[in-house]
């Protein structure tokens, strides 16, 4: 396996200043009056009972992810769109489609594989990197300020259908 | 606001039993969910893996992300990877 020079990422002083910035009186909370920012209530940590090679990854994305004949996102509600897109492992490259209040998709349009790379999980399982590509992903549109519909609702019942679909790990980018 | 629902809802997964690792270009709020496991990018919102149409960048990035899940041996496990924007090389 490659040697990634990772670096820890540390809070120092300019990331804490960034964050009150989010959470100050001209962060989220000017425009959306129910934002905030929380810590998960447990902070779970499952270690990896395999190796990485015979590993089902499956993506889970904020990035307004989902299927050409799927719903899109409410982009227009003030409290956000806790709902979830299912989207098969085996989804071709040309039905996945973007909706999302805050960010720019244009490049993902171009090119999913920039928010959700289904495809390059495909290359992956073929090289034998990982394992194989779950049956099983996730798409959301990551704006909620309704932070109790994730934890209470969103967060354990796809944590469910993962875990009934025999995921391995999960991979998520934000939108 | 998408930081933190993504470490919420990966929160939630590990506390199902699956291991999960974050992608994050907003270090300090994907920091501040306790979220298991991140990698921080120096990326643009909206591209978290790679430039559109640059497959082997992509790969690179996706082996990097996914190895942490086996070099993690602890929660909280926060780090920033050696890849700056346009110039994804090994």
């Amino acid at each position: 396996m490659n040697d990634w020079k990772f670096k820890p990422f540390i809070i120092d002083e300019k990331n804490r200043e960034r964050f009150e910035k989010w959470t100050g009186p001209g962060g989220i909370a000017k425009n959306h009056k129910n934002g905030h920012f929380v810590t998960n209530p447990e902070k779970s940590f499952a270690a990896l009972g395999k190796p990485l090679t015979e590993c089902r990854i499956a993506l889970l994305s904020t990035g307004g992810v989902h299927l050409a004949d799927q719903p899109p996102f409410d982009l227009l509600s003030h409290d956000g769109d806790w709902t979830y897109r299912e989207i098969p492992g085996d989804t071709p490259e040309a039905d996945i489609r973007f909706s999302h209040s805050h960010i720019d998709t244009s490049e993902a349009e171009k090119d999913p594989n920039c928010m959700f790379p289904l495809t390059r999980l495909r290359d992956l399982a073929g090289e034998g990197y990982i394992g194989g590509v779950a049956p099983l992903h996730i798409g959301m549109m990551g704006f909620v300020p309704a932070i109790e519909k994730i934890l209470e609702e969103t967060g354990p019942e796809v944590a469910k259908k993962l875990v009934d679909a025999g995921t391995d790990a999960v991979l998520l980018t934000p939108g | 606001m998408c930081h933190q629902t993504v470490g919420l809802m990966q929160g939630r997964i590990e506390k199902a039993g699956i291991p999960c690792v974050s992608v994050t270009i907003r270090p300090e709020i994907t920091y501040h969910t306790g979220a298991s496991r991140s990698v921080y990018l120096r990326f643009p919102m909206g591209r978290p893996i790679g430039e559109a149409g640059d497959a082997d960048a992509q790969l690179l990035v996706m082996r990097a992300i996914l190895s942490v899940l086996e070099s993690a041996t602890e929660p909280e496990t926060h780090l920033e990877a050696p890849f700056r924007w346009r110039r994804v090389r090994a």
